[in-house]
C-alpha cells in the first residue's frame, strides 16, 4: 500500500516541480506518455488542452542568464519573453510537444515566429484573446477563436474533443481553483502558516502539473494545514501587487520576510488571479471559458477596462487584509504596469497606504540594492 | 574628381509643411471657437476627420514635436509626473503635453494642442489602449478603443478579423463619437472621405512603384513627409491635389533619370515601426553624404496598403479591411515575405533597422535580417536608438553603424555577393 | 556626559564614523571619514578607532552602535543595522527640523527621500543601477574633460553658452562630451552641461516623489557647486547643505543608537 505523502513531502514535491520544471515534466512524460503543451502566459484557457488529453503547462521563466536568446530578441524586453526564447534556442523546451501563444502584450507579439525559428515543435499555434474587456464583439470573436484552437488540437491529437470532456475538464479546474482559494483563506487568517515561497510553490506547481494530481496532493496538504494553530502575527502585513506573467523570484519573497514583513495576499497572475472566478461547467464550454476570461474582477493589467481601476482593487485588498503597505513588483520593462503605476502610487499615497516599488528583472543584478529597499520599507512600516 | 553628393529636392514635398502646419493650427483654433477636438491613435483619425471634427494623429504629432528637439521638455515633464523613462516615448510625449497643459506650464506655440475632448484608438500596438486608458484615468477625458487583432498573414482569419473590428468600431468608437457630436454618425461622409483615401492610396502605390527606378526619384524621407496626405489631411481634397502633383513630378523625374540622392551608390530598405523623427534631418544628411538612399520601407505601406479593398458603399467594413492588412497588424511571417518582396522589387543593397529603446513592437527583426542575408546576400544593420528620446541616442553609434553597413556592401560587391549593379 | 553612542556608515567608497553623547543635546563628539578600500570590516574598525582617538574615548565606552550603508551587515561591533535611507532621513531632520526632502548623491548611487513630519521615511526612490545621476558620472566626464573632479564646479561657473549632454547612458554621454570638445566648445560650457545632465536625473527622481520643502542635500556630490547650482535652478528652490554633507547617514545612525539605548 502506498503511504500518503506528508505535508512536508508534498511541499517539497511542489517546490521541485517549480524549481526544475524541465526535469520534472520529462519525468512525468516518461511515466504518462502524454503530450505536453506550453501556454505562454497569461490566461490561455487550458481546459481545452486538458480535454484533448494533453497536459497544458504555463510557460516559465528560466533561471539562467540570457545568452543566445539575445540574437533573437532585444535585451530591452521583459525577462520571461527573453528567457523563453533563450531556452528555446538552447533546446531547453524540448520537453514541450507544442506551444500556444497570443499577443499578451507587445513583447509576446512575435514570440510564435521566434519560437519556430529557434526550436522544433510538433505543434505551434498562434491564437487571439481579446485585449479589451468591454462589448459583445469580443465575446463572439473569442468563442470563435477557441473553436479554432479546439479544432487544431483535435487535428494534432487525432481525437475529437467532446463537449462532455470539456465540461469535465472545467469541473476539474474549478476544483483546483477552489482548493487554492481555500489555501489563500487559510493564509489570510494565519499569515505565519507558510513561508511566502511555499505558498508560491503551491500555486505555481498547479501551472506545471496535471490538475487531477495537483488536486489530490493539495487536498491532502490543506487537511494538514487546517489543523495548524493560528499564531499571533506581529510582523507588518503587506500586499504583493504586480502585472508580471512569471512567478516572483523566491529570493525576493525571502527578503521581504527577512525584512520583517509578511505577505497576506497578492494580485499576481502566479497568485490569486490564476484561480479567481470559476467557469460554468454545465453549458457550452467554449462560452463558459470565454465568460471566465472576460470577467472584469480581478482586473488583468494587460487588458484594458476603462471602468475598472486597478488601483481601487489594490486599496480594497489592503482594507480587507488590514495590510500596512503594498509592495509592487514592477518588471523591467513591463509597459502595462509602467503605464499604470503612477496612478496606483498616487491613489495609495492619497489613501495613506505605504507603497514600495521594486523593479525586478531577470538578471538579479544586485541583491544588496533589493535588500536595502526592502529593509528601508520594513523600517518605515515598523515606525508608523 | 567625384561629384559632391547632393539631394535633388522635390518641389511637391515643400508644400506639405504648410498643409501640416495649417492642420495643427486648426486644432488650436477649434479650441478657441469652442469646437471639440479628438486625439486619435492607430488609424482611427479618419473616422472623426471625415465628419468634420478636428483630429490629431498620434505619430504625426510626434514627428512635429521632435523636429527641433522641443519634445525633450515634454518628455521630461512626463517623467516629472511619474512616468518611467523606460516607457514608450510617444506615450511620454503625449502625457507630458497633457501634464504641461493642465499645470499651465509653457508649451511652444507650434506644438501646443488643446486638451482633447475624446481619445480614440485601435490596438495597433498593445500599448495604445494603455496610453488611452492612462489619459482617461489621469485626466478624465472620455476614451474609446477598438481591439484590432494581429492576424494579417493567417488567411483563414482575415475575414473574421475584419468583421470583428467592424463590429468593435460600431460598438465602442461610434457611440463615443456620437456622444461628442450630439448627432448620429454620418456614414455617407465617411464613405466620401474613403473615396478620396482610395484615390490617394492608389496614387501613392503608383509613386512607390516608381521607386523601382534606378536612381530612385524619391526617398523614404519624402514618403514620410508625404504621408500627411493620408494622415493629417487624409480624405480631403487638399490631399488628392498633393498626391496628383507628387505623381506627376516623380514621373517627370523618372523620365529624365533624376534621382533624389545624387549619386545614388547604395539603395537601402528602412525597416522599423517608425522613423527616427528627432534626427530626421541629421539622418537624411548623413545618408546623402554617403550616397545612400532609403528607397522604401514597410512603414509607409501601413497606411491603406490595398486601396482596391476600399468600397465607399461599405464604409466601416472597408475601413477596417483597409488598415488591418498594414504593417502593424502583420504576423512576422507575413512581414518577412513583404521585406523579401521589396528587396527584389526595389533592388535593395542593404537593410537599416531601428531598434527603438522604448518600443517593443518590432520584435522579430533580428531573425528576419538573418534570413534576408541568407537568401539574398543583403546585409543589414541595427541601430539602437529611439523614435524621439535623446536619452537613448548616440550620434557616434549611428555614424559607425551606417558606415559599417556601406563598407560591408562594398566588400560584398567585390565578391559579387548581393545585388549585382 | 551621557551614554556614548556611535553611528557607522559603511559606503562602497567611504566609511564614516560618528560618536555622540546620547544626553539630551545629542552632542557630536567626533567624526571621521576614511576610504573603504573594499574591506568593510577593517574600514569600520579603522574609522571608529580614529573617531574614538579624536574624542579621547575607547571602544568599550560605546553603549550602542548602529551601522548603516552598503556594508552595514559586516560591521563587527554594531548592535543594530538600519538602512541608510532611514538614517539619512533622521540625520537630515536633526540638522534641519523643517526638512521634508533629502537628496543624497553619492559616489555610486543617488537617492531622494521624502520625510513625514516626524522625520520618518514617507517614501523614497533610489538610483543604484546605473552611473548616471551619481558621482561616478562626474568622474567619467571629468576624465574626458581632463579636469580635476574637484575643480568642475568652479569651472562650470564660467560657462557663457548653454550646450547639452542628453544621453542617459554614461558611456554615450562621454562620447557626447568628446564630440563637443572636438567641435571646440569651451570646457566651462561642457562642465555646465554635465552638471545639468546629472541634475536632470535627480529632478526625475524628485518629481516621482513630489518636492516638499525644505530640501536638504547630502552626499559627496553636494560639495560640487556646479551640481548644486544646476539642481537649485531646475528645482526652483534653495537647499540646505550641511557643513559636512557626507556624515548625515552616520549622524542619523547615531541618533537611532541614542534612542535605542534609552
Amino acid at each position: 500500500m502506498v503511504r500518503p505523502m506528508s505535508a512536508e513531502e508534498i511541499l517539497a514535491k511542489f517546490t521541485e516541480v517549480t524549481t526544475a520544471p524541465r526535469a520534472s515534466l520529462s519525468k512525468w512524460k516518461e511515466q504518462n506518455k502524454k503530450k505536453v503543451i506550453g501556454c505562454f502566459p497569461m490566461d490561455i484557457p487550458e481546459e481545452i488542452i486538458h480535454a484533448a488529453g494533453m497536459l497544458p503547462v504555463v510557460m516559465w521563466e528560466g533561471d539562467e542568464p540570457i545568452t543566445v536568446g539575445h540574437a533573437h530578441i532585444s535585451p530591452y524586453n521583459c525577462g520571461i519573453v527573453r528567457s523563453v526564447i533563450d531556452d528555446s534556442a538552447r533546446g531547453n523546451l524540448d520537453v514541450l510537444d507544442g506551444i500556444v501563444s497570443y499577443e499578451t502584450c507587445l513583447q509576446a507579439r512575435h514570440l510564435h515566429f521566434i519560437l519556430k525559428k529557434t526550436g522544433q515543435y510538433a505543434y505551434c499555434q498562434r491564437i487571439f484573446l481579446p485585449g479589451l474587456v468591454t462589448g459583445d464583439a469580443g465575446k463572439a470573436f473569442m468563442v470563435d477563436n477557441l473553436k479554432r484552437l479546439k479544432e487544431s488540437l483535435e487535428h494534432f491529437g487525432g481525437q475529437e474533443i467532446s463537449r462532455q470532456s470539456l465540461n469535465q475538464s472545467i469541473l476539474i479546474y474549478n476544483e483546483n481553483r477552489g482548493l487554492l482559494r481555500k489555501l489563500y483563506d487559510l493564509r489570510k487568517r494565519n499569515p505565519g502558516l507558510l513561508k511566502a515561497k511555499e505558498v508560491l510553490a503551491i500555486v505555481h506547481s498547479s501551472m506545471l502539473m496535471l490538475k487531477e494530481e495537483h488536486n489530490q496532493l493539495l487536498h491532502q496538504l490543506l487537511q494538514d494545514l487546517e489543523t495548524k494553530a493560528v499564531k499571533l502575527e506581529t510582523r507588518a502585513r503587506v500586499i504583493l501587487s504586480g502585472s508580471l506573467c512569471e512567478a516572483p523570484q523566491r529570493l525576493i519573497l525571502d527578503l521581504i520576510e527577512e525584512a520583517g514583513m509578511v505577505i497576506v495576499d497578492d494580485d499576481l497572475y502566479v497568485g490569486s488571479r490564476y484561480f479567481a472566478n470559476d467557469a460554468v461547467a454545465d453549458g457550452d464550454p467554449l462560452v463558459a471559458l470565454t465568460d471566465r476570461y472576460l470577467q472584469r474582477i480581478p482586473p488583468s493589467p494587460t487588458r484594458i477596462d476603462a471602468d475598472v481601476d486597478w488601483s481601487d482593487t489594490i486599496v480594497q485588498m489592503v482594507d480587507q487584509n488590514r495590510a500596512a503597505g503594498v509592495i509592487s513588483l514592477v518588471v523591467k520593462y513591463c509597459p502595462p504596469h509602467l503605464a499604470y503605476y503612477p496612478d496606483i502610487e498616487r491613489e495609495l499615497s492619497g489613501a495613506g497606504i505605504h507603497a514600495l516599488m521594486l523593479e525586478v528583472e531577470h538578471e538579479v543584478t544586485s541583491l544588496e540594492q533589493v535588500k536595502t529597499r526592502l529593509q528601508a520599507f520594513g523600517e518605515a512600516l515598523e515606525l508608523s | 574628381m567625384e561629384k559632391q553628393p547632393k539631394t535633388n529636392r522635390l518641389k511637391t514635398t515643400a508644400i506639405m509643411h504648410q498643409i501640416v502646419s495649417d492642420h495643427w493650427e486648426s486644432l488650436r483654433r477649434a479650441k478657441e471657437a469652442g469646437v471639440p477636438t479628438v486625439w486619435s491613435l492607430g488609424m482611427m483619425s479618419l473616422l472623426t476627420r471625415a465628419i468634420g471634427v478636428p483630429t490629431h494623429t498620434y505619430a504625426t504629432y510626434a514627428s512635429l514635436a521632435s523636429r527641433d528637439a522641443a519634445s525633450d521638455a515634454l518628455l521630461e515633464e512626463a517623467e516629472a509626473d511619474g512616468y518611467s523613462p523606460e516607457g514608450c516615448s510617444y506615450f511620454r510625449l503625449h502625457l507630458g503635453l497633457l501634464s504641461a497643459i493642465s499645470k499651465g506650464k509653457p508649451v511652444r506655440d507650434d506644438m501646443r494642442l488643446p486638451m482633447p475632448d475624446l481619445v480614440i484608438s485601435t490596438r495597433c500596438c498593445t500599448e495604445q489602449p494603455h496610453i488611452v486608458d492612462a489619459i482617461h484615468r489621469r485626466y478624465g477625458i472620455p476614451a474609446a478603443c477598438v481591439d484590432t487583432p494581429l492576424f494579417c498573414g493567417e488567411a483563414d482569419m482575415m475575414e473574421r478579423v475584419v468583421l470583428y473590428v467592424e463590429q468593435g468600431i460600431r460598438e465602442q468608437i461610434v457611440p463615443a463619437i456620437e456622444k461628442l457630436t450630439g448627432k448620429p454618425y454620418d456614414y455617407d461622409k465617411l464613405g466620401a472621405a474613403l473615396a478620396i483615401i482610395k484615390q490617394c492610396a492608389e496614387i501613392r502605390n503608383q509613386c512607390l512603384e516608381l521607386s523601382r527606378n534606378i536612381p530612385a526619384p524619391w526617398s523614404f524621407f519624402d514618403m514620410c513627409i508625404s504621408s500627411g496626405a493620408l494622415q493629417n489631411v487624409g480624405g480631403t481634397p487638399v490631399a488628392l491635389k498633393y498626391m496628383e502633383q507628387l505623381l506627376a513630378e516623380l514621373k517627370e523625374r523618372v523620365a529624365q533619370g533624376i534621382g533624389i540622392v545624387e549619386p545614388e551608390k547604395y539603395r537601402l530598405l528602412y525597416d522599423a515601426a517608425f522613423m527616427m523623427w528627432r534626427w530626421f534631418g541629421l539622418f537624411s544628411r548623413k545618408l546623402v553624404q554617403a550616397g545612400a538612399c532609403l528607397v522604401t520601407s514597410r512603414y509607409i505601406n501601413f497606411l491603406w496598403p490595398y486601396p482596391e479593398d476600399i468600397d465607399p458603399e461599405r464604409p466601416l467594413y472597408s475601413y477596417a479591411k483597409g488598415f488591418l492588412r498594414g504593417m502593424n497588424w502583420m504576423t512576422a511571417e507575413e512581414g518577412e515575405k513583404q521585406i523579401a518582396d521589396y528587396i527584389e522589387k526595389y533592388s535593395i543593397d542593404g537593410i537599416f533597422t531601428l531598434n527603438a529603446r522604448t518600443c517593443r513592437a518590432a520584435g522579430a527583426f533580428q531573425d528576419i535580417m538573418k534570413d534576408m542575408d541568407r537568401r539574398f546576400g543583403v546585409p543589414g544593420v541595427i541601430i539602437d536608438a529611439d523614435q524621439i528620446d535623446p536619452k537613448f541616442f548616440s550620434e557616434a553609434q549611428l555614424d559607425i553603424r551606417l558606415q559599417a553597413l556601406l563598407e560591408t556592401i562594398d566588400a560584398r560587391r567585390e565578391n559579387k555577393v548581393g545585388r549585382i549593379r | 556626559m551621557g551614554a556614548i553612542v556611535a553611528g557607522i556608515d559603511v559606503g562602497s567608497l567611504t566609511t564614516k564614523a560618528l560618536l555622540m553623547d546620547a544626553a539630551e543635546k545629542r552632542k557630536i563628539l567626533s567624526f571621521r571619514i576614511i576610504r573603504s578600500g573594499g574591506a568593510f570590516r577593517t574600514a569600520a574598525d579603522g574609522a571608529v578607532e580614529e573617531a574614538l582617538k579624536l574624542a579621547g574615548l575607547q571602544l568599550k565606552d560605546i553603549r550602542h552602535a548602529v551601522s548603516t550603508g552598503y556594508g552595514r551587515e559586516i560591521v563587527g561591533f554594531s548592535n543594530s543595522r538600519v538602512t541608510e535611507i532611514t538614517c539619512h532621513a533622521r540625520g537630515a531632520k536633526h540638522l534641519l527640523p523643517e526638512a521634508h526632502t533629502v537628496i543624497d548623491i553619492g559616489g555610486q548611487d543617488s537617492k531622494v527621500i521624502r520625510l513625514d513630519d516626524r522625520g520618518g521615511v514617507e517614501n523614497f526612490t533610489m538610483n543604484d543601477k546605473c552611473a548616471a545621476g551619481t558621482g561616478r558620472f562626474l568622474e567619467v566626464m571629468a576624465s574626458a574633460l581632463e579636469v580635476e573632479i574637484g575643480k568642475l564646479g568652479e569651472l562650470s561657473a564660467l560657462s557663457k553658452q548653454q550646450v547639452k549632454v542628453s544621453s542617459m547612458c554614461t558611456v554615450f554621454a562621454e562620447s557626447e562630451v568628446i564630440s563637443l570638445l572636438s567641435k571646440e566648445c569651451s570646457k566651462a560650457d561642457i562642465a555646465a552641461a554635465i552638471h545639468d545632465a546629472i541634475a536632470r536625473r535627480i529632478i526625475g527622481m524628485v518629481s516621482q516623489l513630489g518636492l516638499r520643502e525644505k530640501v536638504v542635500m547630502v552626499g559627496g556630490v553636494a560639495k560640487n557647486s556646479g551640481v548644486v547650482r544646476s539642481l537649485g535652478r531646475m528645482l526652483g528652490t534653495t537647499f540646505l547643505i550641511p557643513e559636512e554633507p557626507q556624515i548625515t547617514g552616520a549622524l542619523g545612525a547615531a541618533l537611532i543608537a541614542a534612542e535605542r539605548c534609552q
